[in-house]
């Protein structure tokens, strides 16, 4: 076991730098630089500004200097927002994207967990059709139409929660909420399916006609064989959900890094791209790497550090 | 009362079919369409989804207006009536037309993105995770490195090399949209091929291509169709966001995402049919969907057979 | 039983209706008189992180916003664009125009220094500096060898600014330039507190660290959340101030920022706070005002390609432009529709007219149908074209934007006949296309770089780094360099004007229509100062007992 997780974190640093230089190669050869503006720079004040930020190298050594500087931690300046430094806005900004992402993921989670083994228990009967509804609603009412409607009724008019902004928890609620209605849907959907796959299992038979009591065979013998697809889904998603949501970011004026994402590539700031997607990757790759875990632990009959089948 | 001997005949024994089987074989998808076809609300869900397609290639002729005819001044923002429908919208084009041209587009999206996540996805997890060892770890780590890369750069470069359309669309949908049935298929498939039956059918000498596809891809149908069921309207709001961009549909032609994305602001003013007709249908869709999709899981399922 | 089967999908559609069901909602308050006694203002003009409150790091016109409470320079410019003196109490210059003096009043840094003309010369060398390779650099170009120093090709000690004595400035340029003392309101040539600067090159991250000149000084600055002014007891004119503090929350969504308008968390706002599509309805109820703004919005066609190379076939799709429906129907922000390319709000100093009062009829509001496929026609025709070809119309994304060229692309088709593709980019990859030549025609919005009519003109001379269409007419540059070279404005006037007649026929841009700017302010919200060149202050704003 410790030789295959040491063996995957050589193999995930591989991945890392591969990302890190694929992205590199993007970034360069999209249209634009930082300093393409509809006004455009007299050549001596272009010419300065490169040199500022390194950009009058040729690309190779940019490249070189970039993973250098990786290697030490050190993200950069935003050439855009020249006031701060790439590590700062991460350290600042993720942890508000990361408590926003925390809550939604609880919500989703555990409620989805609980409402998909509801509807797979009373299959084809009220309460399963009532989970299918909520759950289309929750895919079909994007988290853009969702925020201003809660914005509008939760917060102006009937004076529930603050309308945006970020501090204290009340603030979070609404954009908790909102975040967590797709994955939500998501969790329900995928467990209502596993279960029933398992519920019709020869053990679960078994075991009841063993005469365990209901809740014993839901929670030791069910939930633990059906949660494997919601555990694969869960490591893509929370990191998709705790590197926070440009949509919901905006919608709420919540400080987090979900924007960066964006506006980084949008503006052309090449260190803070550089910079979140490593972040991002990173956090990514790691979590798929628990996952794999999570799987072994789950079903001990998983083994990944197995041979090839035949 | 005794029955006289003579009554009765004796039936030849016929050497040549002892080995007949009297009742026809059912194949697994037969008989997954037998079931489904008892299945209510699968069918109802099927039923509406051949409404909205039809609805969408022959929806805009029942109208006298076409999707792009502007009615600058008075017909703008116009509420629903016997005139418009469905009212019309900032520019004073007719909703109800739109709504059905949106279809369109939006439906051959969500189309091919489940074909893709079909295809590409299940194919891809499927073998990932039975093959397992070393091919598992390269295939997976590929799957890290396109989820790993800012999706906007690789769109923004699709920007530039590709006319914006339809095929633009897809295709960059396709870079990314399979990750996650992939990654879904293969959880599922290393739990599966531990099973006995799969030991079996391996010990039987079964080849890969059987395995794959009698066995473990089956097996994962419930989380497939579910999965598919989301890729769906993603990819119908991806399609917005990529036409927002500027590699999408370009205007004037609509489509559901597109129609919600600008209809937005309805949230705060007086317009309700802008967002609510795209929205209503595209809600329709997606119950359709899943409702057709509970009944082919249940109808799918291997252990629901009889 | 068939019934209560049926109730999942009733119950699945209502859910789903009412989610999606919207209803309206209104809204007002009413004015009062007194002075409250809380003079604090929350403002949601600022999206996001402003890239600086140095005036050097300042590039756009939220943090331009941010500088112009905090810092002031050498004078003020009013709406007719007169100035008026700040810290510098009077000026005088050389009848070329080349050089100007001016002098300096008693200041005060916010730290309690005093404000010296060396806080400018040394300010302005910074912006100059290649080293600190600022943005706007060019603003200072005027100088005398500025130029050349931001390009590394003179000295520091060469270029045309020195103070005198602490109390004098005195400025050399490159040539005549009669609107130069307005240009010194522009947030590049404010001052520095050179002696902070120079011992703390990050002074301006943090509100700490921060010193300033002007009505108001930093609080608190919470990177990425929110910004609090306070008021300036140093600022030379500290007595006339009211407001105590000016909240700045970075409102980052439009629609966020009305409804916390609307629910009294924000007290102004301006088209930061008011969606696009609220417009139309809350200029009609008041709720919103639309003020002028000195900017341009147009369609450039791209003069190298045909078959936009034929003026008859630019003045086609000029005439076929309804731009009376297009400002009535589609922006329905209270613009103006465009009658040339220099826009409303810019002043003649000589006869203090407004400028576009002072020209012909260029343009007709309303569209010339016949005139323009006779013109179509005949273009095509000098062309050797049989057919119009097809032809792209690019704009970047943005929802006016897409609107716009969604009803110029019915327009076209309805009064010309010519089907029109439409196609949006994103902004670098759309900035690209048109700075390459690889367009056919595409939109264009120009806001002045400073308060006179020659930024609207200079940018179509031959070589210009913005003309994107190419457009390259001998006489309209002869016109051009005279009043360059001259420091009569009775004659640069004159020469302008004649430029825009000839820009007005060639048509490498078609004006539609002029800007307004979007102004939300509570009732009780008085004294804000919102100038055409979008400049707002809040200096003298007060709040008064509702």
């Amino acid at each position: 076991m410790l030789r295959y997780i040491g063996k995957r974190f050589v193999i995930m640093l591989a991945t890392l730098w591969l990302i890190a230089s694929l992205t590199f190669v993007l970034m360069h050869s999209i249209p634009g630089d930082p300093f393409t503006s509809e006004k455009k720079f007299p050549k001596a004040t272009l010419e300065n500004l490169k040199k500022e930020y390194n950009l009058d190298k040729p690309i190779p050594v940019q490249y070189l200097l970039y993973l250098k500087n990786l290697a030490t931690f050190d993200l950069g300046i935003s050439i855009k927002t020249p006031t701060r430094t790439v590590n700062e806005m991460i350290e600042d900004g993720f942890p508000n994207s990361a408590q926003l992402g925390v809550q939604a993921l609880a919500i989703a989670v555990s409620a989805g967990i609980l409402m998909g083994m509801v509807a797979a228990i009373y299959q084809s009967r009220m309460p399963d059709y009532i989970m299918m509804v909520l759950a289309v609603i929750g895919i079909s009412v994007p988290n853009f139409v969702l925020g201003p409607l809660f914005q509008k009724y939760l917060g102006l008019e009937w004076e529930i929660f603050p309308i945006a902004g970020w501090g204290d928890f009340e603030q979070s609620v609404m954009p908790s909420i909102a975040l967590a209605f797709l994955p939500l849907a998501l969790v329900t959907r995928l467990m209502r399916s596993s279960m029933l796959d398992v519920l019709g299992q020869d053990y679960i038979r078994t075991a009841r006609a063993k005469g365990l009591p209901p809740f014993r065979v839901l929670s030791r013998h069910s939930l633990r064989n059906a949660i494997i697809p919601v555990v694969t889904i869960i490591g893509p998603l929370s990191i998709g959900i705790l590197t926070g949501s440009f949509v919901i970011e905006k919608i709420f004026s919540i400080p987090g890094i979900g924007k960066y994402f964006v506006e980084s590539v949008t503006n052309r700031d090449y260190s803070v791209i550089m910079g979140v997607t490593i972040f991002y990757a990173g956090l990514l790759i790691f979590m798929n790497f628990l996952v794999d875990l999570a799987y072994g632990l789950i079903d001990p009959r998983i083994k990944l550090g197995s041979k090839e089948a035949r | 009362m005794a029955i006289p001997a003579h009554k009765f005949e004796r039936v030849e024994r016929k050497v040549e079919q002892a080995e007949t089987i009297r009742k026809p074989s059912i194949s697994y998808w037969k008989d997954a369409w037998l079931r489904l076809r008892k299945n209510w609300l699968a069918m109802l869900g099927l039923g509406l989804i051949i409404f909205l397609v039809i609805m969408a290639i022959f929806g805009p002729v029942f109208s006298k207006y076409t999707y792009y005819q502007q009615d600058l001044g008075a017909g703008q923002n116009m509420e629903p009536s016997s005139e418009h429908w469905f009212g019309t919208d900032d520019l004073g084009r007719d909703v109800f037309v739109r709504t059905w041209e949106g279809a369109r587009i939006s439906l051959q999206i969500g189309f091919f993105a489940a074909l893709i996540d079909l295809v590409v996805g299940v194919l891809y997890g499927g073998f990932s995770g039975y093959k397992g060892g070393r091919t598992d770890e390269v295939m997976m780590r590929i799957v890290d490195v396109l989820w790993g890369l800012p999706y906007l750069l690789v769109v923004i470069l699709f920007l530039v090399v590709f006319e914006p359309g339809m095929w633009t669309i897809i295709m960059a949908l396709s870079v990314t949209g399979w990750l996650n049935m992939a990654r879904l298929v293969r959880g599922q498939v290393l739990q599966l091929k531990e099973q006995e039956y799969v030991m079996a059918a391996q010990t039987l000498g079964a080849s890969t291509k059987r395995l794959l596809f009698k066995h473990l891809i089956p097996n994962t149908m419930g989380p497939i169709l579910v999965m598919l069921t989301f890729t769906v309207p993603n990819a119908i709001f991806a399609e917005a966001f990529l036409s927002f961009l500027g590699l999408g549909v370009q205007a004037p032609v609509a489509s559901w995402g597109t129609m919600i994305n600008d209809a937005l602001v309805v949230v705060l003013s007086e317009e309700w049919w802008r967002l609510f007709f795209p929205a209503f249908f595209l809600s329709l869709t997606l119950l359709a969907f899943n409702a057709f999709g509970d009944g082919l899981r249940d109808a799918l399922d291997p252990k629901m057979r009889k | 039983m068939k019934k209560s089967k049926w109730m999942p999908r009733v119950v699945a559609v209502f859910t789903v209706l009412s989610m999606v069901f919207l209803a309206a909602c209104g809204g007002g308050s009413n004015a009062g008189g007194e002075l409250a006694d809380k003079q604090v203002l929350t403002i949601g003009n600022v999206a996001s992180e402003p890239p600086g409150v140095d005036p050097m790091k300042a590039q756009d016109s939220q943090s331009g916003l941010l500088v112009n409470q905090l810092m002031v320079g050498l004078v003020k410019v009013d709406k007719e664009g007169n100035p008026h003196p700040a810290l510098a109490t009077k000026w005088e210059s050389n009848k070329e125009q080349t050089e100007f003096t001016f002098h300096l009043r008693d200041a005060k840094w916010s730290n309690g220094d005093p404000v010296t003309a060396h806080d400018f010369e040394y300010a302005w060398k910074r912006m100059l500096d290649p080293k600190n390779a600022a943005v706007y650099a060019y603003q200072l170009f005027y100088l005398k060898n500025g130029e050349k120093y931001n390009a590394g090709k003179a000295k520091a000690e060469d270029v045309g600014v020195k103070a005198v004595d602490d109390k004098t400035l005195k400025v050399t340029l490159e040539r005549p330039t009669p609107y130069f003392v307005n240009l010194t309101n522009f947030y590049a040539l404010l001052p520095v507190p050179k002696k902070v600067v120079e011992k703390n090159k990050d002074w301006a991250t943090e509100a700490k660290s921060f010193v300033c000149n002007g009505p108001f000084k930093l609080k608190s600055w919470e990177h990425d959340s929110k910004m609090v002014l306070e008021k300036n007891p140093h600022y030379y004119d500290a007595k006339k101030v009211k407001l105590d503090e000016i909240n700045v929350p970075f409102v980052k969504d439009q629609q966020t920022g009305w409804q916390m308008y609307q629910a009294g968390e924000l007290d102004f706002g301006d088209k930061n706070i008011i969606p696009l599509d609220l417009v139309p309805s809350k200029l009609k109820s008041g709720e919103i005002t639309a003020p002028k703004q000195i900017a341009s919005y147009g369609v450039e066609f791209n003069t190298k390609k045909k078959p936009f190379n034929n003026k008859k076939v630019r003045q086609a799709f000029s005439l076929a432009i309804d731009r009376d429906s297009l400002v009535k129907n589609v922006t329905k922000g209270g613009q103006a529709p465009a009658n040339g390319w220099v826009p409303w709000g810019m002043y003649n100093p000589v006869t203090k007219n407004e400028w576009i009062k002072e020209h012909g009829k260029y343009i007709d509001p309303k569209p010339q149908v016949n005139e323009a496929k006779k013109l179509l026609q005949e273009g095509l025709k000098e062309e050797g074209l049989k057919e119009m070809p097809e032809v792209t119309y690019i704009y970047n994304t943005d929802d006016g934007h897409k609107k716009i060229a969604e009803a110029l692309q019915q327009m076209w088709k309805k009064n010309l006949g010519v089907d029109v593709k439409v196609n949006n980019m994103e902004w670098k990859v759309f900035l690209e296309k048109k700075h390459s030549g690889d367009f056919d025609f595409s939109r264009t919005g120009w806001l002045p770089d400073y308060n006179d009519p020659m930024t609207f003109l200079d940018m179509y001379q031959t070589g210009s780094g913005q003309n994107d269409p190419k457009f390259s007419n001998k006489k309209y540059d002869e016109l051009l360099n005279k009043a360059k070279n001259t420091g009569d404005q009775k004659v640069r006037f004159d020469a302008m004007h004649k430029a825009e007649d000839i820009l007005m026929d060639e048509l490498p841009v078609a004006p539609l229509y002029w800007y307004t700017d979007l102004s939300a302010q509570k009732d009780n919200v008085k004294g804000v100062v919102q100038l055409p060149d979008d400049n707002t202050y809040f200096e003298h704003a007060y709040i008064t007992e509702e």
